[in-house]
């Protein structure tokens, strides 16, 4: 018996898939809304080696639902408020701090990518690494109530949302004004779902798609992307 | 003036964000300031809300600021010459 067994032993997992977990590498982009909830989830799974991407610092907009967005984090970088949390919970897990991901960024390696950031170009070049890396990629978007998770192995990004040419893509802006359990919901059935891909159990792979709305009488549903 | 900051759209909250170039901002300084141009809503340790011509601004020590309201960009770039301007002046810049 270790701390590190003694804090996950109520994962239920096997030792095999525990082990998984803790040697498992894992990149998230992004830190705001669902990125910091999926960093919750995976280091209360065991996770001990992930990387971060963001460059943003914290801001008084993103109290109402950024897990990691407090008082002390106030106008501090999100990837040390990142380190700091995972510390928090457990000394053993490494936090590889990475600034923005954009054009021509490393993901540095990792098992399997998740996608916490806000606008559809990031999540375009992500798809992109990943695809070139060949490792799965974890979809996952909110938006007020709603929201979208998948997980992307062979099906391509583009052809599941339609994209328009790339330079047309500035037009999407990203928009923040998400409940926080929707971003919180969100992250977490992406990090559920990463957890899924590496321990082989089922995940949802696009562009089969699964779909919530908090605020209807059926919140989630299972739907096509494309 | 101008190379002292940036004016942005501000992806995450939409309005736009001021970025001083290598400068950060004090906050207790920049309060007596902004307060004579617009009236300071509240402040921390490292933030300040304040009110200036009809438009929220957020203040954080680390020299950025966050403009919101209904303005263009044109606007925006007016907005922060006035306040960037006023905090130099008051010596709310370090």
């Amino acid at each position: 018996m270790n701390l590190y067994t003694e804090k996950f032993a109520r994962n239920r997992l096997t030792k095999k898939q525990q082990d998984i977990l803790r040697a498992s590498s894992f990149a998230i982009v992004g830190l705001g809304g669902t990125g910091g909830f999926i960093l919750e989830n995976l280091l209360r799974m065991g996770a001990e080696n992930i990387i971060v991407f963001d460059n943003d610092r914290f801001e008084l907009s993103n109290f109402n639902r950024q897990t990691l967005a407090t008082d002390g984090s106030l106008d501090t970088p999100k990837t040390h408020a990142a380190a700091a949390r995972a510390k928090a919970i457990n000394s053993g897990a490494e936090i590889d701090s990475r600034g923005l991901f954009g054009e021509g960024s490393d993901l540095g390696g990792p098992d399997i990518v998740l996608d916490g950031s806000d606008n559809i170009k990031t999540k375009l070049l992500v798809s992109r690494s990943a695809r070139a890396e060949k490792i799965p990629y974890v979809f996952c978007s909110a938006q007020s109530s709603r929201g979208i998770v998948t997980v992307f192995t062979i099906y391509r990004f583009e052809k599941a949302f339609h994209l328009p040419k790339e330079d047309a893509l500035e037009k999407y802006r990203s928009c923040s004004d998400i409940l926080c359990p929707a971003a919180s919901l969100a992250g977490t059935l992406a990090a559920s779902q990463a957890v899924n891909v590496l321990l082989e159990k089922p995940f949802i792979k696009a562009p089969q798609a699964l779909f919530f709305d908090l605020f209807r009488k059926e919140i989630f549903w299972r739907g096509r992307l494309g | 003036m101008s190379d002292y900051f940036v004016v942005e759209p501000c992806q995450s909250a939409g309005g736009f964000e001021i970025r001083l170039s290598g400068k950060k901002i004090d906050i207790k300084k920049a309060e007596k300031v902004l307060s004579k141009i617009g009236t300071v809503a509240g402040s921390g340790p490292v933030v300040l809300l304040a009110k200036i011509k009809g438009l929220s601004l957020s203040v954080y020590g680390s020299g950025r600021m966050m403009v919101k309201g209904k303005l263009k960009a044109a606007d925006a770039q007016a907005f922060a010459e006035e306040v960037v301007s006023a905090l130099e002046k008051g010596g709310a810049m370090i």
